[in-house]
């Protein structure tokens, strides 16, 4: 144990502390276009509060688009993309951006329907009291989503740990990345179980803690 | 020069609605040429079945529906021409209250309260103090702390009475705001909005499809049907003497309080059948007691009722009385006692 411990241990830290980089990382650029754009995909549609057919046309394709594509070949696809905006395509700087291309469209969906969720009588209430619709959007709909938004901050966050173990294929590291290389490609079973074991906590650990603050905040 | 008659404080002139129909949906004519004028500080409350027009009639006093045609005034101020900073304006003077509440689940009741006003950057004493004065006003201060969801049915509504009033406003919308109440609950809330209109002086328009609403709290009532007004006028006018067939078909099969045909048919074989309606003092005036002394009639009270119109007394007599000579006599004894007579139909 002690043996596998000082002959692991670094590799497996580092291996962790290269997933949570990349997942919080990710996850924080996600939310900053995630959110804005699952409000917009609600209040671009018909019966938002600011209509307009062909923004919502446009925006539901793209989100269509990228939804389809698996992470992997995202990756590969986007990898001009990401050379001209990132300057590398590889390692933890490299695979931001895919990771990003990959999960804001997903978090988008997610954030639209929590904001489809809200009784459509608050948001009249809030108006006839002549309150403006940024503030009733900022304050008032995001507000009485903010239980099924966390719901969906956990499944992105999810998704991502697992989008991440593929980073391993453009060199960013990270717990998948080890249980590739050490476990699968070297025959090291005890590593592989390791890491996925690992992988398996930061997950159930995560759902959790989306569980206990998305039930404190439905009231 | 003396000004006797009240300026209209909400009229609608000859206002029409249509919603354009799509290529899935037919266009429809939700509110067609409509014209009504409220005083300040009356009750006055629209009534009709659903999709009768009456939510967007409501609607378009502050501005969430726009008229496609006609216009809407609030005093002197033309609802469908304000730019948006005047509608916001004039929306912090009318407060609305819904059916379903519409109250924030996330925030307890004095954050429901206070919410509102913080975004409408009143300061920050003022916000205290309101929350604190309506929330007593509705009786719910006790419960500031409470969610939503632990409160009930009449309780939310109180919290949406309180939050519209908060904002204090000239004009109270209610939005079939009982409908989802059962009868009690409903006449505690009806009588909350008595007490606003009557101790705060704020002009209330109700649409409701319940009678028992307008009955008890309406000082006037228009009917809608199909998106027209059928007839408008006095409460107390409109149930005793309803002019148009929709209106009867509304206040209903109560004025023969549910008297069998078959029994009525019977009767009317050898019968005259009259409704009496009494209103007001007349009520308590013995006028059959005096019909039978007067011309030895023998009537026979076949079904009767005495409703409260906002407090005023409205009796409904049905009496059968034999056919005789002096008939026509004893009809006109009746309508010079002041009381409204009307022989009821040959039943088939």
């Amino acid at each position: 144990m002690s043996n596998f411990i000082a002959e692991w241990g670094n590799t497996i830290v580092n291996g962790l502390t290269d997933t949570l980089t990349m997942t919080i990382i990710t996850l924080i650029i996600t939310v900053i276009i995630g959110v804005p754009l699952g409000v917009l995909l609600v209040e671009t549609n018909v019966k938002g509060m600011y209509p307009n057919a062909s923004l919502h046309a446009t925006l539901e394709t793209i989100v269509n688009i990228l939804r389809s594509l698996p992470f992997i070949i995202l990756l590969f696809l986007i990898l001009p993309i990401t050379r001209f905006l990132v300057g590398t395509t590889i390692g933890i700087r490299g695979v931001i951006l895919p990771l990003v291309v990959y999960c804001a469209p997903f978090l988008a969906r997610l954030i639209e329907s929590s904001l489809l969720d809200v009784d459509p009588g608050i948001i009249e209430a809030y108006q006839s009291m002549g309150i403006s619709n940024y503030k009733i959007i900022s304050r008032v709909l995001l507000r009485e989503a903010r239980s099924g938004i966390i719901r969906g901050l956990t499944l992105a966050a999810i998704g991502l740990i697992g989008a991440t173990a593929m980073a391993g294929l453009v060199g960013a590291g990270g717990l998948g990345d080890i249980a590739y290389q050490y476990g699968f490609q070297r025959y090291q079973p005890d590593i592989m179980y390791t890491s996925i074991v690992i992988l398996i906590i930061l997950v159930q650990v995560i759902q959790s803690i989306g569980n206990v603050v998305s039930r404190r905040l439905t009231k | 020069m003396v000004e006797n008659a009240k300026t209209p404080f909400i009229t609608f002139n000859h206002v029409s609605k249509t919603f354009k129909g799509t290529s899935t949906t037919k266009e429809v004519h939700a509110v067609h040429d409509v014209s009504i004028s409220v005083d300040q500080g009356e009750i006055f409350g629209v009534i009709g079945y659903s999709g009768a027009g009456k939510s967007t009639l409501i609607r378009m006093i502050n501005g969430l529906e726009t008229p496609t045609e006609g216009s809407v005034m609030i005093d002197d101020q033309d609802v469908t021409k304000l730019n948006k900073e005047k509608l916001a304006q004039l929306r912090h003077k009318i407060g609305m209250i819904f059916q379903n509440y519409n109250l924030l689940k996330t925030a307890t009741i004095y954050q429901n309260i206070t919410i509102p006003l913080k975004l409408e950057k009143l300061p920050t004493n003022e916000i205290k103090q309101r929350a604190e004065k309506y929330l007593k006003i509705v009786g719910l201060w006790d419960r500031r702390n409470s969610y939503p969801s632990q409160l009930s049915g009449g309780q939310s509504q109180r919290v949406a009475v309180a939050r519209a009033l908060a904002h204090e406003p000239q004009i109270l919308l209610s939005d079939e705001a009982t409908s989802a109440l059962d009868p009690e609950t409903t006449s505690s809330i009806l009588d909350l909005l008595k007490d606003i209109n009557q101790k705060l002086g704020i002009t209330i328009f109700i649409i409701t499809h319940e009678l028992d609403v307008v009955k008890s709290v309406c000082d006037k009532v228009a009917v809608m049907e199909s998106g027209e007004l059928v007839e408008q006028g006095r409460t107390i006018d409109i149930f005793t003497n309803p002019k148009k067939a929709v209106t009867r078909q509304f206040l209903g099969s109560s004025d023969l309080s549910g008297v069998p045909a078959t029994l009525l048919a019977e009767t009317q074989k050898h019968n005259h059948v009259l409704l009496i309606k009494f209103i007001g003092n007349e009520a308590s005036t013995p006028v059959i007691a005096q019909l039978t002394k007067q011309f030895h009639v023998e009537p026979n009270i076949m079904a009767g009722s005495i409703e409260y119109l906002k407090e005023q007394p409205y009796g409904k007599l049905l009496i059968s009385i034999e056919n005789n000579d002096s008939y026509d006599a004893e009809i006109q004894y009746l309508k010079d006692k002041g009381v409204i007579v009307e022989e009821v139909e040959q039943v088939e």
